[in-house]
């Protein structure tokens, strides 16, 4: 099976640093790369580099990664996407809206099936348990534990709404006061 | 400052303020023999800027400049210096106005005494004094000069039961001769806040623009004063404060919101805008003549319940979050424009608190209103609409850590929805973080799913059933209902968590916290009709009860069994009531599938079967090796040797058998008194799932662990007598 290899994709400012060094003192066996979009240097495949799992970072008050997140994942191959990759939107605590609208994200995550998992890299429980949860879902690619794949959990999803319906879209809404109906 | 220094720097402010006091006739400013007045005015003013004055001093300044005894300059200076190191006097308020209406100083005095006051207006102990100078203080108005900061004034005193029409009249008539003055336009607009029918005044500004500040540096140096002389306690002093003004009869806060106050606590206080006094002394009718009976007034239930119709809400209507008065107020009233400004202001505060405040810094905050919001939901026994609507938008992006007690008790009131909306909302986010957290955390989310089920079964399918057909529903809040079938999205929704389930039963193998709290979701979900009266019974995934059977956990084993015998008594309960469908005939056909599965497993050692193909109990006897042995294999998962219930076989062969080895062929003569080893811990479901669904025929061959499910009878859906 051998050390697992990563791949951690995002611009300077998104946090690539502060996730791989959190995954490597987890788990110093696992191979940790970081980039800052795709394709890599010298246009080589990642399943040539034996890449196994594919984290895109981004933050939300950074435009500018959601513009490389949106041309790197263009450029990563289909199989990847059963359960091989995940994005992670740092918010970095911030406490004033976003200048990446959450809906851009979600929709772009919806068309190529992909979970977006938050956090805040700034603090050390945060970063903590998103490591824990990238190395749940590494270990779950890998096959290390019995009976268990990505596939397992995507059989529970059930919808009939197209995909990246925005969250309450379908809620009944509060009506005026003198709305008869 | 050492306390040496500042004594003494004391004794000469005191100094300084009796040499002013005790001065009986005009002294000279300029030229010779002002030398001890003029270090007297400087040691004021330096002591003002650096530690401010006390309310005593301030009070004895104020008379000394109001008093004509010394030049106008010097009057002028020693009114620039009070600026106070703590509250200011009522009394040097009304000092204030008292010497206007004397009229004996110039208007420039005058001038700089209304902005004196209104750069200290919020250090003033209290403004009841000043508010009875109401009429006095209008009457300025005349005064073209003192005019901007009269209106100012009384922009900050004006209550509900200080307008009157003469009033309206005669503002409208300043501003008819003066042209549109942002100080009238402001005055009037808080008139047209209370009565927005009798006045109707095109407003755009702001209050900054209102009233635009003509003494910032003074009023810079003020605050620059307090904040120096601010104890530790400040913020208990504010907290006092609020208590204070929360208690009822105290008077209506400032009608400029207090950013200070918000900071704290984004619930607002109880505040009407009428007072305990002037309501009394406005009883005989005010200028629109409602009868109504603010919500301040009210000190018990009593009083809530004497004055049930006329009762009105607070202004502000968050102000429900913290009272039992109101809450029941809410509960009983017609008027929805209340419900409808509890929404509004909820889902603006609600949205604001979880994602645009600073977590570490304001999560005691937050998480109190998240508690305060769920005990409202379950005093009203419904979910807030625009509730569930903030929180399906954070749950799209929660990390599964920030407020997760709170926000799994908002889950659990969520409303009943149609399921794609609901999966959308709340079960999707969830599956995510569900499927790459740790046990503890899918254990959470199960036992939140299932409170969010027995909210639903419990509160709200009954007010869907007691709704007038064709009518909205039974609701305090005006929601635009969606047509969906409420018995498919509950079944839909058992059916998804039983999914979501079987996979972290197989992710977390055998945990025994995870099958229990699996275990109280199924229990729940085989209740359904008798406990809740819904009118059908779910009946859950089987790979589910399959997998949880082969638990290495015997509790998980026996709580099965339990789960099954409630079936059986639901579906019994259900069959009397109404007549059974199709889909209720599927759901008997799968139970008794689960029924026969157990009992071969349990009881009549035939654990595998080439029946079910998708079952995990299928074998293909051909590609079984002869090693394994047929017989004892159908043997491993029976009351005798299985994984679970093996301990307490082996502690039955020793202590009731007095036995160092274990027959297993003798053994399963004595099952049924395995069975009732197994009552002494409380594994008694055994016993009942055996006596409820097995029937032990007589043998003739005398081989007493024959068996008979005799009420079985395979294909036939309407057989179910067991």
């Amino acid at each position: 099976m051998g050390e697992p290899r990563i791949l951690v994709i995002g611009i300077e400012g998104t946090g690539t640093r502060e996730i791989s060094a959190c995954l490597l003192k987890q788990d110093s066996s696992m191979d940790v790369l970081t980039c800052s979009s795709l394709p890599l240097p010298g246009d080589r495949d990642l399943h040539e580099c034996g890449i196994q799992f594919i984290c895109f970072m981004i933050c939300a008050a950074s435009k500018e990664s959601f513009q490389t997140l949106h041309s790197s994942i263009s450029q990563v191959d289909v199989s990847y996407f059963a359960g091989k990759c995940v994005i992670v939107e740092n918010t970095k605590g911030l406490a004033v809206e976003q200048s990446v609208e959450r809906e851009k994200i979600e929709q772009l995550a919806a068309q190529y099936d992909i979970p977006v998992l938050t956090t805040n890299t700034q603090n050390e429980s945060e970063l903590t348990d998103i490591s824990n949860k990238l190395q749940h879902l590494i270990r779950m690619n890998q096959g290390r534990t019995r009976h268990l794949a990505p596939m397992l959990y995507e059989c529970v999803r059930e919808t009939k709404l197209p995909r990246g319906t925005p969250a309450g879209s379908n809620l009944a809404t509060p009506s005026l006061v003198g709305n008869t109906t | 400052m050492s306390t040496r220094k500042r004594q003494s720097r004391q004794n000469n402010v005191d100094g300084a303020v009796a040499f002013f006091k005790n001065a009986k006739t005009k002294q000279p400013f300029k030229g010779k023999g002002n030398e001890e007045l003029l270090s007297a005015l400087e040691l004021i003013e330096s002591t003002a800027q650096t530690s401010g004055l006390s309310a005593e001093h301030i009070d004895a300044l104020l008379d000394v400049a109001l008093d004509g005894i010394q030049v106008e300059t010097v009057c002028k200076r020693l009114l620039k210096s009070l600026i106070p190191s703590g509250s200011v006097l009522q009394n040097s308020a009304v000092k204030c106005i008292s010497a206007l209406c004397v009229q004996k100083h110039s208007i420039t005095l005058q001038c700089l005494l209304l902005r004196w006051l209104l750069v200290v207006y919020d250090y003033l102990e209290g403004r009841d004094h000043l508010h009875c100078l109401y009429d006095t203080i209008f009457h300025f108005l005349h005064y073209r000069t003192l005019m901007p900061y009269v209106c100012h004034l009384l922009y900050l005193l004006t209550r509900k039961e200080d307008i009157r029409l003469f009033r309206v009249r005669h503002l409208l008539q300043y501003q008819k001769d003066m042209g549109t003055q942002p100080y009238l336009t402001g005055l009037l607009s808080i008139y047209r806040r209370y009565y927005p029918n009798i006045i109707h005044v095109v407003n755009t500004r702001s209050y900054k623009s209102f009233f635009p500040t003509y003494d910032r540096k003074w009023s810079a140096v003020v605050r620059q004063v307090q904040e120096k002389n601010r104890q530790p306690g400040a913020e208990t002093n504010w907290e006092v404060a609020l208590l204070q003004r929360n208690s009822t009869g105290t008077q209506a806060n400032d009608l400029v919101p207090s950013r200070k106050r918000r900071k704290m606590d984004p619930i607002p206080l109880i505040d009407s805008l009428t007072t305990k006094s002037c309501y009394k002394r406005d009883r005989q009718g005010n200028i629109l003549g409602l009868k109504t009976v603010p919500f301040v007034l009210v000190q018990c239930f009593k009083d809530l319940l004497d004055n049930i119709d006329s009762l009105e809400f607070p202004s502000q209507i968050g102000a429900v979050l913290k009272s039992d008065a109101l809450k029941h107020m809410m509960s009983y009233t017609k008027n929805l424009t209340a419900a409808t400004r509890f929404e509004f202001w909820m889902s603006e505060t609600l949205y604001e608190e979880l994602t645009l405040t600073d977590k570490e810094k304001y999560h005691d905050r937050v998480s109190n209103l998240l508690k305060l919001l769920k005990l409202f939901g379950d005093f009203l026994r419904e979910g807030t609409p625009t509730v569930d609507l903030v929180l399906s938008q954070y749950l799209q992006k929660w990390n599964g850590l920030d407020y997760a007690p709170h926000i799994f008790k908002l889950i659990s009131q969520f409303r009943l929805v149609s399921f794609d909306a609901l999966n959308i909302a709340v079960l999707e986010p969830l599956q995510k973080l569900f499927a790459c957290s740790t046990v503890y955390f899918k254990c959470k989310v199960i036992v939140c799913l299932t409170e969010l089920l027995r909210n639903q079964a419990a509160y709200e399918w009954p007010r869907y059933r007691e709704s007038p057909q064709g009518n909205r529903i039974l609701s305090l809040f005006c929601v635009e209902e969606e047509t969906f079938s409420h018995r498919e999205t509950l079944t839909q929704f058992v059916s998804w968590v039983c999914r979501l389930s079987l996979a972290g039963s197989i992710e977390e193998k055998f945990h025994p916290l995870y099958e229990l709290c699996v275990l109280d979701f199924l229990e729940l979900v085989s209740s359904l009709h008798t406990h809740y009266d819904l009118p059908f019974v779910v009946f859950v995934e089987p790979r589910l009860y399959e997998r949880l059977v082969i638990s290495h956990n015997p509790i998980t084993v026996a709580k099965l069994c339990e789960v099954i015998c409630r079936y059986k008594e639901s579906f019994s309960m259900l069959k009397s009531r109404v007549p059974s469908t199709l889909e209720d005939q599927q759901m008997i056909r799968r139970c008794n599938h689960i029924i026969r599965t157990f009992c071969n497993l349990l009881w009549r050692f035939q654990a595998y079967s080439t029946d079910d193909k998708a079952s995990i109990f299928h074998i293909n006897p051909a590609t079984v090796d002869e090693r394994l042995g047929g017989q004892a294999m159908g043997e491993s998962l029976s009351v005798i040797r299985h994984p679970a219930l093996l301990p307490f076989t082996v502690r039955y062969v020793h202590k009731c058998l007095m036995e160092d080895t274990i027959d297993v062929y003798d053994l399963k003569f004595l099952k049924r008194d395995l069975l009732t080893h197994l009552d002494e811990y409380h594994l008694d479901a055994f016993s009942q799932f055996v006596s409820t669904f097995v029937r032990s025929r007589p043998s003739q061959t005398g081989n007493p662990h024959k068996t008979q499910m005799s009420s079985l009878s395979a294909g036939d859906s309407q057989a179910f007598g067991f």
